[in-house]
């Protein structure tokens, strides 16, 4: 122990002093007791599991289920314990599991039958929304499970970033994005990690789609709003995206063919499930079936490969984690493919668009329950440590016409970030730190000319320190307080973000919550809300010309359990802003500093969940959202395009018995702000050699829009079904599972734009659709 | 359950009813200047006309006329304003020329400002300021400084460019007030623009225009193609390097008062006109040809022509040149293709892709072009002459 815990403090200690404190075992503290309850179901039916042995290693504690497939084992010391099932006829599963003083820490075991050889086990750690509930006072906070994802319907395949947009205080623009707005702020303001590492611009196919594999997601946490000191660099919300990770011996998978890609996943675990991997790729097909199928080009596809790696070092809890991703867009081509045959000069060149992400991290994670001591801070009752590196790059690249016209963005981050966390009687602590290196580089150009039409490189770093003590004085009162003091050497700005957050039990099911909190941000995207399409984000660096965003979050919440799996909440928030970069489109590029413009604002409003958790033949939930946003600049006050004033969310999942599961989400939501457009202008272009100007609408002149006052019309209020059925087979030993998808089951005419047409009397008015009636098929097969 | 289906199917009524073409108000119209001074003009042309509100139908079938710029190119004309150009050699006034046994309406929205009879009109380093009263009340002023370039006045020669070898190099000193330096190339599709900082460019010969729909090449075999280079000032680098965005409708740089628009000013510093020519892509095609017999053809549209592979394909872009007689002094651009065995030759009017004189479909037989203009009876035949 003594080797072990020295080994992993030399490790810390590269990197950061403060983290040198060597944890050493100290004399037996009196602690308050805790305690571990759970359910144990059968993975493939979802029913409980009756007399499955359930023990703690080293502890010699242990139980059996009753016929519900519930345990108790209470009366624990505070610590980490290794968790293990047993039971002849199913596979054991291992869980390592974190007892708290005075608390019950909640677990939802799935465990398959020994003889089946194929999607064994799928274990979830705990049941994390009653675990919220009871532990933390954070505010804002919706667990998903991959299975809310895999079952709901979707455009060909489950998405991510598609599920998270149907949460409450989450806001989606329209069908075509991927992005999202989260309690009125904008869309970059949202920190993207996978496995805690920063992740830019997960989106595919112009933001139809998002890079996280429905195959190796683990868990899906999103914070709206009043998160904790530890998370820091974007103003309103976090969403954390773990891997899941390999519980199975031997080699295994999953293969997923949709309509728009085919994807396969393989991983093994060690015969200990000490140590596993995953590797896992997507490929989307469409251009090689239409180039296989026809003399005709496709020019697009995207790919997505990733691999997840743990291994426990030495006997105890030290694991290390690795995470790799790489995902692009390409869309490249031949100019020959818009040629036409009457014209001269349309074949021959090339073109190249597109955007990708790499991500790599690792991660060393270490925990031990024992009594220890530590140097600056004292006894704890229990000790953990973390450390992560990674190295994050986006990059964007537009090549038009051979070099005529390249654009090009790219963003590199390379980060170290690390925590010691402990905990001692009624109180939970954790020390962390974050250091970022950036290098975003921003050129357009026009290669061939030798022409640089802007150039923007910075390299700045950011670095932070936080402490956060979560104090639980009573069994109704848990309070949280951090303070995160941060630094951007761009501008040599140091800011400091307490966070506080309390939460009160009325009764053990029925919790008062307040929490408030400060927030910067120093990267910034070029796009504009008022665009109703994301396609990517251009990122660049606050500087000495362009401010480091703030944000103060103000939230009060009431969560009530109504059952054991279901609970209510409403929570309403408010969140000022200042400094919020909003992209100045008459830049002159021969100046730097100009690129935005500085606005202020302010957003308000309140969410409603009412969540079935995922257990048992339904789930879902009902998600409410009212929010108002405004900002402004100068002295002109707007509402921002994404200023959605109501949005609601039902979705349900059904087990229609052992095979059949029926999805389904409805939403219906109020317009967004959009700028009418009052008229058009002919743009007339001069020519020098003529003096003349060279007009007409079908030539050199272009007929332009002429906007009226900002975002002071909204679209009408738009409202989709979406349908889904899964079958569940077993075909030579392995689960295969075909499904349909309907979106827009009943063909809604939803509003994402209008365009106009001034050049007729009377004027008229066109709206363009969201998304028609799209069915889709798929089928996965896990061996 | 019924009630559900009611529900929805009202709301898929209500919303699907968005999707029919709405007539909507016409909104009040705003007054749109285009107004470039340039020093090497003799006549400076101030185009007033409104935005475009669904008041009136304007067409879109009309062919574009320079000296009737409004009614031709798809605007409404604000026509009978005063329009006045104040500088450091007083004020000068636009005026709409009156065109005798044209529609009343013909011209309209034009405005011609002849400065300074028999001098330069225009000072180039001057600053000058536009003002416009239209009948109906609507004030628009602008103010421009030109940048301070000698005026332009060398002749302009013809110089023949190998795409596949040459590059337009070009290098001028540096203008005092000058923003920004335009680059404007005449190509059959769409006028290839760039603005510089620099004071000097380089161009390859096998440049794509990104500013035609399709993306063609620059520089077409067989055109000749002119080569501006102009010194500019803010107002013109502004409104020409922005636009609006079709969300918004906001993104021009205005710095007109009162309306929207530019008035600002570009001084010529260099011509060049580039005869474009490549290197021999498939001999056995690409040649000049000549009009062998037409015997049943109503009239001569071609007598010679020059071909060449423009690019490679199938289907193979052809370009060139042609002259209606054999003299060649007049040269016209002719786009075509060749698909399979077919051959389309467009016969340009001009040097524009947009405008043809007549459309030529046949096959190649040995060392001739065999076929028929379309919409005419009768073979025509060009022989192949080198």
């Amino acid at each position: 122990m003594y080797r072990r815990t020295q080994l992993f403090a030399r490790t810390l200690a590269l990197v950061i002093p403060i983290l040198l404190a060597s944890a050493t075992r100290a004399g037996a503290q009196a602690a308050t007791r805790g305690a571990i309850e759970g359910v144990v179901l059968d993975s493939a039916s979802g029913e409980p599991r009756r007399g499955v042995a359930v023990t703690l290693d080293g502890s010699g504690r242990g139980t059996l289920t009753d016929d519900a497939g519930h345990f108790t084992l209470a009366d624990l010391a505070p610590g980490m314990y290794t968790l293990r099932t047993r039971q002849l006829s199913t596979r054991s599963i291992e869980r390592l599991v974190d007892v708290r003083a005075g608390a019950t820490t909640t677990l939802l075991l799935h465990v398959a039958s020994a003889p089946v050889t194929l999607g064994a086990v799928r274990a979830r750690a705990r049941s994390p929304e009653r675990d919220r509930f009871e532990l933390s006072p954070s505010v804002g906070g919706v667990s998903l499970t991959p299975s809310s994802v895999k079952n709901l319907p979707s455009i060909g395949e489950p998405d991510v970033l598609r599920t998270v947009q149907l949460l409450p205080g989450v806001n989606a623009r329209n069908d075509f994005s991927s992005g999202y707005n989260v309690r009125g702020g904008e869309s970059d303001q949202n920190l993207i990690l996978l496995d805690g590492y920063p992740i830019y611009n997960p989106f595919h196919l112009g933001g139809l789609f998002s890079t996280f594999l429905d195959e190796t997601v683990g868990s899906i946490d999103l914070m709206t709003g009043g998160f904790g000191a530890a998370y820091g660099g974007r103003l309103s919300s976090i969403l954390d995206v773990k891997s899941a990770d390999a519980e199975r011996t031997g080699l295994h998978g999953s293969l997923g063919v949709s309509v728009i890609s085919s994807s396969l996943s393989i991983g093994s675990a060690s015969a200990d499930m000490r140590s596993g991997w995953t590797l896992s790729g997507r490929r989307t097909y469409a251009d090689k079936l239409v180039a296989a199928l026809s003399d005709r080009t496709f020019p697009y596809h995207f790919s997505d490969a990733q691999f997840r790696g743990v291994r426990a070092l030495g006997k105890g809890n030290l694991r290390l984690e690795t995470t790799a991703y790489s995902g692009a867009d390409v869309l490249d081509g031949d100019f020959q493919i818009f040629n036409d045959s009457a014209t001269a000069g349309g074949g021959g060149g090339t073109f190249t668009f597109g955007w990708a992400n790499q991500l790599i991290g690792v991660t060393l994670r270490d925990s031990w329950r024992d009594n220890a001591r530590l140097p600056l801070f004292g006894a704890a009752d229990s000790v953990g440590a973390e450390q992560h590196v990674s190295f994050t790059r986006f990059g964007t690249g537009l090549d038009l016409a051979d070099g005529a016209l390249t654009l090009s963005n790219s963003v590199h981050e390379l980060r170290v970030a690390g925590n010691l966390h402990w905990n001692r009687g009624a109180h939970e602590r954790k020390l962390g730190y974050e250091a970022s290196g950036y290098a975003i580089r921003y050129t357009v150009r026009s290669t061939v000319s030798e022409a640089d039409l802007f150039d923007l490189a910075q390299h700045p770093t950011a670095s932070a320190v936080y402490y956060q003590e979560q104090w639980k004085p009573s069994r109704r009162l848990i309070a949280e307080a951090g303070l995160r003091m941060e630094h951007f050497s761009s501008n040599s700005w140091t800011g400091l973000s307490p966070r506080i957050a309390l939460k009160y039990f009325v009764t053990p099911d029925l919790a008062l919550s307040v929490a408030a909190g400060n927030y910067a941000q120093w990267l910034h995207s070029l796009n504009r809300e008022d665009i109703p399409v994301r396609i990517f984000d251009f990122w660049v660096a606050s500087d000495e010309f362009n401010a480091v965003s703030r944000a103060q979050h103000y939230v009060l919440g009431l969560e009530h359990w109504i059952s054991p799996l279901r609970f209510a909440r409403v929570e309403a928030w408010v969140k000022r802003y200042d400094h919020v970069l909003e992209q100045n489109t008459s830049d002159d590029p021969a100046v730097r500093g100009d690129e935005f413009i500085d606005t202020r604002g302010v957003s308000y409003g309140f969410d409603v969940l009412l969540r079935q958790l995922e257990i048992g033949p339904f789930g879902g939930w009902l998600a409410y959202t009212y929010g108002v946003s405004s900002r402004t600049r100068d002295t002109t006050t707007f509402w921002p395009g994404h200023d959605r004033r109501h949005n609601l969310n039902l979705v349900g999942t059904w087990k229609l018995g052992p095979r059949y599961t029926f999805g389904a989400r409805f939403g219906l939501s109020t317009g967004t702000p959009y700028t009418d457009i009052i008229g058009q202008l002919v743009r007339r272009n001069y020519n020098p050699r003529t003096h003349q100007y060279n007009g007409d609408r079908s030539g050199d002149g272009e007929l332009e829009p002429v906007g009226g006052p900002r975002n002071s019309q909204r679209y009408p209020f738009s409202q989709r079904l979406d349908l889904s059925l899964s079958r569940v087979m077993r075909w030579r030993g392995m689960q295969v599972t075909p499904y349909l998808s309907v979106v827009n089951a009943y063909n809604a005419k939803n509003v994402f734009i209008y365009t106009f047409d001034y050049t007729n009397n009377p004027p008229t008015r066109q709206a363009e659709s969201q998304f028609p009636f799209l069915p889709s098929v798929g089928m996965t097969v896990v061996f | 359950m019924r009630p559900a289906i009611a529900a929805l199917a009202l709301l898929a009524a209500a919303s699907g009813c968005e999707f029919d073409k709405q007539v909507i108000a016409v909104a009040p119209a705003q007054v749109v200047v285009h107004a470039v001074l340039d020093p090497n003009a003799t006549i400076q042309e101030v185009l007033l006309e409104r935005t475009l509100t669904g008041a009136v139908t304007v067409p879109d079938n009309v062919r574009y006329d320079p000296l009737d710029p409004i009614n031709s190119g798809g605007g409404v004309p604000v026509a009978g304003a005063s329009v006045r150009i104040q500088g450091p050699d007083g004020t000068f006034t636009g005026l709409e020329r009156k065109y005798p046994g044209r529609a009343v309406t013909y011209g309209q929205g034009r405005y011609e400002v002849v400065a300074g009879v028999g001098s330069t009109p225009i000072r180039a380093g001057a600053r000058y300021t536009l003002t416009v009263r239209a009948t109906d009340g609507a004030v628009v002023t602008g103010t421009t400084v030109v940048p301070n370039a000698p005026p332009y006045a060398a002749a302009q020669t013809i110089t023949t460019f190998d795409r596949d070898r040459d590059s337009v190099k070009l290098a001028w000193g540096k203008v005092q007030g000058a923003r920004s330096y335009g680059l404007r190339i005449e190509t059959p599709f769409s006028a290839f623009q760039l603005f510089s900082d620099t004071t000097k460019l380089a161009l390859p010969g096998s440049l794509r225009n990104f500013f035609a729909s399709d993306l063609q090449r620059v520089f077409i075999p067989g055109f000749q193609q002119a080569v501006t280079l102009y010194a500019v000032d803010t107002n013109y680098f502004d409104y020409y390097r922005s636009r609006n965005d079709p969300f918004t409708g906001s993104g021009i740089i205005n710095r007109i008062s009162g309306g929207i628009g530019l008035f600002g000013s570009a001084v010529t510093l260099i011509v060049r006109t580039l005869d474009v020519t490549q290197q021999p892509r498939e001999p056995s095609l690409e040649g000049e040809y000549e009009l062998l017999q037409a015997p049943s053809t109503p009239q001569r549209i071609v007598d010679v022509f020059r071909v060449y592979v423009e690019t490679a394909g199938p289907p193979t872009s052809l370009s060139g040149w042609y002259s209606r007689d054999r003299t060649r002094t007049l040269r016209d651009g002719i786009a075509g293709a060749r698909d399979g065995g077919r051959i389309e030759l467009q016969f340009l009017l001009g040097q524009d892709s947009r405008r043809r004189l007549a459309t030529f479909i046949g096959t190649q037989q040995g060392d001739s072009l065999v076929g028929t203009y379309t919409g005419q009876v009768g073979a025509v035949i060009f022989r192949k002459r080198r």
